[in-house]
């Protein structure tokens, strides 16, 4: 054999054993590798280099957000969501069966949790608090058990009192809390629901989320709270969820006001679990969603109420309060938007089931992202994720809501 | 297992049309064997793609990848294959014009 066939055949020979190992290991390199391309991670910096505060921005009150100024101030009505007022057999995705699905999902979740801190089980007191090596031991033991509990990402955040309700911030005080750290927790919701909305259907993808939150974060919750750290786990309410998801490094800020995880897309949902043990904080991670949105325009296009700014990021200074007008971002107009959900009797989620971002986690839609960070392609990729058939309009569309329900095996 | 075929028949098509060129004396790098790589590559890419759409039941997904990749696939392809052809005839008719002159030479 010759010299330069031999170094020929031990290099192929060398990459298909280095490929083997690579497909075959614990921890995939090809799959880890596909959910983090592309994904830069901002280290040193926190959300308030990444967009404008103003400075002085105090913290949002929770009074002026759109649900308690209907729930609890009475200032319009609360939306009535899922009632079966319209209910029709005959209308694909808002039969008796779908709005049967969506109430049986939610049953974990319950008012309680939404808007309340879920308060662990009582401990023994004589339990001893267990002290970690280091912050970073705490970070990644806590990330690990918080994965165990079925958390689909996790990330932990400094605890910021500007993200906090005002409110919230005084109900800590009363109940003698001093949370260092926030351990955000992203539960996933089922893609293929999520693209049923705005129907019954699609609505059990939030509610079986919500169900999901209250189960993961009352479980970490629980968990420190026997290691002897105070902790307690909070749904939507307490804070804002999309700046400490961005702060714990799980996402970017998208045109409609959520978050944009690299995996999941805008398809996920955040709970929170404060605690005052001191943990390794993870930082901000940008991986070109932003640029995106600037050019996409399909949420604005997608949605029913219109709620969606067209416009560049702003501080939102023709919305109302229920809007914060102290951070530069794009937002939707809450009472436009929370209008058509009464209208429709959902919480509709158009904007994250057209969002190009929302999808399965496959190395295809991963190479999409990637590509679509590309300056030239990204001005088409909205055009191309049309053409491909993702963000189809499931009213009345009898052929995806049966796509939808025989895609779950029973056999 | 799907992926453990693609490859296979990647390998096997992709290592058959270089025995093919070595043959015919045509394996040059670039662009004989570049090209055919491509093609190659990008006619699996559409594959994978299509597969991968089908499981998740988007079929005009997996339609139109197959359209686009595919397609674009088979036009490098064929370009890969008029270059080889277009190389084989020259040199063919290099060396008839080789065979004239030393016949006029014996001449």
């Amino acid at each position: 054999m010759k010299r330069r066939e031999f170094l020929k055949k031990s290099a192929i020979a060398g990459g298909a054993v280095a490929m083997t190992t690579a497909l075959t290991s614990k921890k995939s390199l090809v799959e880890a590798a596909g959910t983090n391309i592309g994904v830069e991670k901002q280290k040193g910096k926190s959300l308030k280099d990444l967009t404008e505060i103003k400075p002085g921005r105090k913290p949002f009150k929770k009074n002026d957000i759109v649900f308690d100024r209907a729930r609890v101030n009475k200032e319009f009505p609360f939306a009535r969501l899922w009632a079966p007022d319209k209910l029709d057999n005959n209308e694909p995705g808002w039969g008796h069966l779908d709005y049967a699905l969506v109430h049986g999902a939610r049953i974990s979740w319950g008012s309680d949790f939404f808007y309340h801190l879920r308060e662990p089980k009582s401990v023994d007191p004589n339990t001893p608090q267990y002290k970690f090596k280091n912050p970073q031991e705490a970070a990644t033991h806590l990330k690990r058990v918080a994965k165990i509990y079925k958390a689909d990402d996790v990330g932990i955040a400094p605890y910021d009192e500007q993200w906090t309700y005002q409110e919230n911030i005084e109900e800590f005080e009363g109940l003698n809390f001093k949370p260092k750290s926030v351990i955000v927790i992203l539960i996933k919701m089922n893609t293929d629901m999520m693209y049923l909305n705005p129907t019954m259907t699609g609505q059990a993808a939030p509610a079986l989320g919500y169900s999901n939150m209250a189960e993961v974060g009352g479980k970490v919750a629980q968990f420190l709270s026997s290691l002897g750290y105070k902790s307690y786990a909070g749904g939507n309410d307490w804070g804002l969820s999309v700046p400490y998801a961005i702060e714990a490094g799980l996402g970017e800020g998208n045109r409609f006001g959520l978050l944009t995880h690299p995996s999941f897309g805008s398809c996920c949902r955040i709970v929170k679990v404060y605690t005052e043990l001191d943990m390794q904080r993870d930082y901000p991670i940008t991986f070109g969603v932003k640029e995106f949105c600037k050019v996409c325009m399909k949420c604005a296009d997608s949605c029913p109420s219109n709620a969606i700014t067209r416009e560049g990021e702003s501080f939102n200074e023709r919305l109302d309060k229920s809007v914060d007008k102290n951070v530069k971002k794009w937002t939707t107009d809450a009472i436009t938007c929370f209008g058509f959900w009464d209208e429709n009797r959902t919480d509709c989620g158009r904007c994250i089931a057209v969002c190009p971002y929302t999808k399965h986690d496959e190395w295809h839609h991963q190479f999409s992202r990637v590509a679509a960070g590309v300056p030239g392609v990204r001005n088409v990729a909205r055009y191309l994720d049309d053409l491909f058939g993702y963000g189809e309009d499931p009213t009345g569309n009898t052929k995806m809501h049966n796509r939808f329900w025989s895609s779950i095996d029973v056999d | 297992m799907f992926w453990l075929l693609l490859g296979i028949v990647m390998t096997v098509v992709q290592l058959t049309i270089r025995k093919k060129l070595q043959s015919i004396g045509k394996a040059k790098l670039f662009p004989n064997c570049i090209l055919v790589l491509l093609a190659n590559l990008t006619i699996s890419f559409s594959i994978a793609w299509a597969y991968s759409s089908v499981l998740e039941y988007q079929m005009k997904a997996a339609m139109v990848g197959l359209l686009i990749f595919g397609g674009t696939g088979l036009i490098i392809a064929i370009i890969a294959y008029r270059i080889i052809k277009k190389d084989t005839l020259s040199l063919s008719k290099k060396e008839v014009k080789k065979e004239e002159k030393e016949q006029l030479t014996e001449v």
